[in-house]
């Protein structure tokens, strides 16, 4: 069983991302658990025909969660991946990191993993949010594989080396790696050389460029994935190569994250290289 | 003295020094005797009887309170009401401030008592309820609601507790209709942390100290004092406290917000200690007060030079307390009946934790030879090598030694009848070794 967990700045795409290639695994006849660990809980909306579904912690503040059964928490959508939202309180109230934190603990108790005998579990986890329980994907027992989505620009670059910070931290306690980054393209100035340079700095690589195109937000207007919505579209190919890509991979890292100074450089160098070519 | 004890000694204004240099390594979590503010904060709302502490975070902390001995559950049934909103896993994740919103509408419709203390513990502060927004406006007519964060884990102490509490009580004075003060009266916050008779014979001690004085007491800060009372506080002319510093936070807010003159004597302890208490109380009163030709006076000085004369003059006295005031009153007893006191196990954290209160006493000439020490066998050494000295501590460890046990939840200790009763047990305790065979003695 692979546990991938995908990592990012909020509003970069994760979501859209995690979904497409949830629903690329499943077509390559891979059983798929897409585990959205974001207080909106919405990372599995386009897999399950636009509608949020139930959220743990929803349900666990209906009917407790040591009451919780398998069949509550999981939903089966698009591809026959099996989807979870962790769930959060509202905003400015509580603590969404024990949240996920308590999530994670139910699934395990329901054993979710091998009674559903999952291959993929993919982690769609909110990056810029440092707290201990958004952590929890990358500690002992669940995710091995890390990727971080990022843009061009520069708050999801600097989020990316944020997230790459914990990584370094938690890979040389256990077996969490990082497998690349993936640039969901904004079309920002110098977007490939830019994200690049902090792949090259943190000792990985760029596994995928995603491109933009409309055909995601078509897709989504109908509350489907690209590989639902849009099967034979390029852009469909790109989710599936990159889920390839992402299956086949054998490049992992422990990251070496930049200072703040560092990141500064490096920016700025990229931006200099542009305004001189 | 052995070389490698004389390495170990030093003076208390030294240490004193060294923790206000920020030059002691101070390990926290050390101090068993101080506990958090929580504690502290719960302490003194918890005395007065018409207000009902509300603990908003998990149960635990409440629940301990009510079977830790100071709290009063040595003798009676704690039958003071107090909540808790008893967090669970749910509440942390989804905020407790509901819980919080219905918890003091529970008490109001329960008990709808005059004051409603709401505080907090770590759990409730780590995720950050907003416990003002919550219950700001809850309160009722002729109610006051107030609130406190007092998580042990932001570092404050016992004492920030109290004193927290106590500066939330003064505002709470300062908006009652105003009163006049009373000349010639005094308000007494006597000995804390113990109960029963005893608690009542320190307290009336204390009222006939300052009756001796010629003095009126307004009111008496005592566990199950009525709100009102409480709050008129603020009509006497002058506080005074058989512990000082505990009640010092609350003396400054009145001194400040009423012109109560604040009476700084403390630890009313033997003879020496408790003349100087009602000498400095009486000068603070504009009072012309000669106690020396007082028949009671007199016979305690005839008392005392039999217990100085069966101590013989400048035996060593060793004296082992983690508590600040203990200390200080300790010591002061000890050279009271001519004993030469040397101070063993202070922790650090209680220096650091009452540093204002030590520097205090530094200023005013106080200061005793100190010992360091990490354990109980480096005390058993200094001891033995004192030859034949009278120990002053609360524990066992001496078997051999003149014990003088200062565990005085039973016994009366302030003032001059509390002199009396001392002298009394120092006379006994001379007569009494520890035996040899104790059980302590046995397991080593």
């Amino acid at each position: 069983m692979r546990h991938i967990a995908i990592y990012g700045k909020g509003g970069i795409g994760k979501s859209t991302l995690s979904s497409n290639l949830s629903a690329a695994i499943a077509e390559q006849g891979l059983t798929v658990m897409q585990i959205g660990c974001d207080p909106k809980a919405d990372s599995t909306k386009n897999l399950t025909g636009g509608r949020k579904i139930a959220s743990v912690l929803s349900l666990a503040e209906r009917y407790g969660i040591a009451k919780l059964e398998l069949e509550q928490v999981v939903t089966r959508g698009f591809n026959d991946v099996y989807c979870v939202e962790a769930g959060g309180p509202e905003p400015g109230i509580g603590c969404a990191g024990r949240g996920v934190i308590s999530v994670m603990d139910c699934l395990k108790e329901l054993d979710v993993f091998d009674e559903l005998k999952i291959d993929v579990v993919l982690y769609d986890v909110l990056g810029d949010v440092v707290c201990g329980g958004f952590a929890v994907p990358l500690r002992a027992g669940y995710a091995d594989q890390v990727y971080e989505v990022t843009s061009g620009e520069m708050m999801a670059l600097y989020a990316a080396n944020n997230i790459a910070r914990a990584l370094n931290r938690f890979g040389q306690r256990g077996k969490v790696r990082l497998g690349g980054l993936i640039c969901n393209q904004r079309n920002a100035f110098m977007e490939r050389e830019a994200v690049e340079a902090l792949a090259a700095s943190l000792g990985s690589r760029v596994t995928a460029f995603v491109p933009r195109d409309n055909v995601v937000q078509e897709c989504e207007m109908q509350g489907k994935t690209v590989v639902e919505g849009a099967p034979d579209s390029a852009q469909a190919n790109v989710y599936r190569s990159v889920a390839h890509t992402i299956l086949t991979n054998e490049a992992y890292s422990i990251p070496t994250p930049l200072t703040d100074d560092e990141f500064e450089e490096l920016l700025v160098r990229v931006k200099a290289e542009g305004l001189a070519a | 003295m052995t070389p490698a004890i004389e390495e170990r000694m030093g003076l208390f204004s030294e240490l004193v020094e060294a923790v206000e240099a920020d030059a002691v390594h101070i390990r926290e979590g050390l101090d068993m005797h101080q506990f958090c503010a929580y504690w502290g904060a719960h302490e003194i709302f918890g005395y007065i009887d018409d207000c009902v502490c509300l603990v908003h975070g998990t149960a635990g902390c409440m629940s301990n309170r009510r079977f830790l001995l100071p709290f009063g559950g040595a003798d009676q049934c704690h039958m003071e009401p107090q909540y808790t909103t008893a967090f669970s896993e749910h509440d942390v994740i989804f905020g407790g401030e509901r819980k919080l919103a219905e918890a003091v509408a529970l008490v109001q419709e329960r008990h709808d008592p005059r004051l409603i203390a709401v505080i907090t513990n770590c759990c409730a502060d780590i995720i950050g309820d907003d416990v003002g927004g919550v219950v700001r406006g809850m309160q009722r007519e002729g109610q006051r609601v107030v609130w406190l964060h007092t998580a042990g884990f932001t570092g404050k102490s016992y004492r920030k507790g109290s004193e927290e509490a106590f500066r939330v009580l003064a505002g709470l004075m300062a908006e009652a209709p105003a009163k006049p003060v009373v000349p010639g009266t005094i308000n007494l916050f006597p000995r804390r942390w113990i109960w029963g008779e005893n608690q009542k014979r320190e307290a009336a001690e204390g009222i006939r100290m300052l009756e001796k004085l010629g003095l009126r007491v307004n009111s008496i800060l005592r566990k199950g004092i009525p709100y009102e009372e409480f709050l008129d506080l603020r009509t006497a002319e002058a506080n005074v406290s058989q512990c000082f510093y505990w009640s010092m936070a609350l003396f400054e807010e009145m001194a400040t917000r009423f012109g109560t003159k604040s009476i700084k004597a403390s630890n009313p302890i033997g003879l020496t200690a408790s003349l100087a208490w009602m000498d400095a109380t009486a000068r603070a009163m504009n009072l012309d007060v000669d106690l020396h030709d007082d028949p009671e006076v007199a016979e305690l000085l005839d008392l005392r030079e039999r217990v100085r004369a069966r101590l013989g003059g400048g035996r060593k006295a060793v004296i082992w307390t983690q508590t600040g005031e203990k200390l200080i009153g300790l010591a002061k007893f000890a050279r009271d009946v001519g004993l030469d006191p040397i101070v063993v196990g202070v922790d650090p954290a209680v220096v650091r934790d009452k540093v204002s209160m030590f520097r205090k006493e530094v200023n005013d000439g106080f200061d005793v030879p100190l010992y360091l020490s990490n354990y109980v066998e480096e005390i058993q050494e200094l001891v033995n090598s004192l030859g034949d000295p009278v120990v002053l501590c609360n524990e066992d460890y001496f078997p051999g030694h003149a014990v003088f046990r200062y565990q005085w939840n039973d016994q009366q200790a302030y003032g001059l009848a509390g002199a009396r009763s001392l002298y009394a047990e120092m006379l006994t305790t001379v007569e009494r070794r520890r035996s040899r065979y104790s059980l302590l003695g046995e397991v080593v």
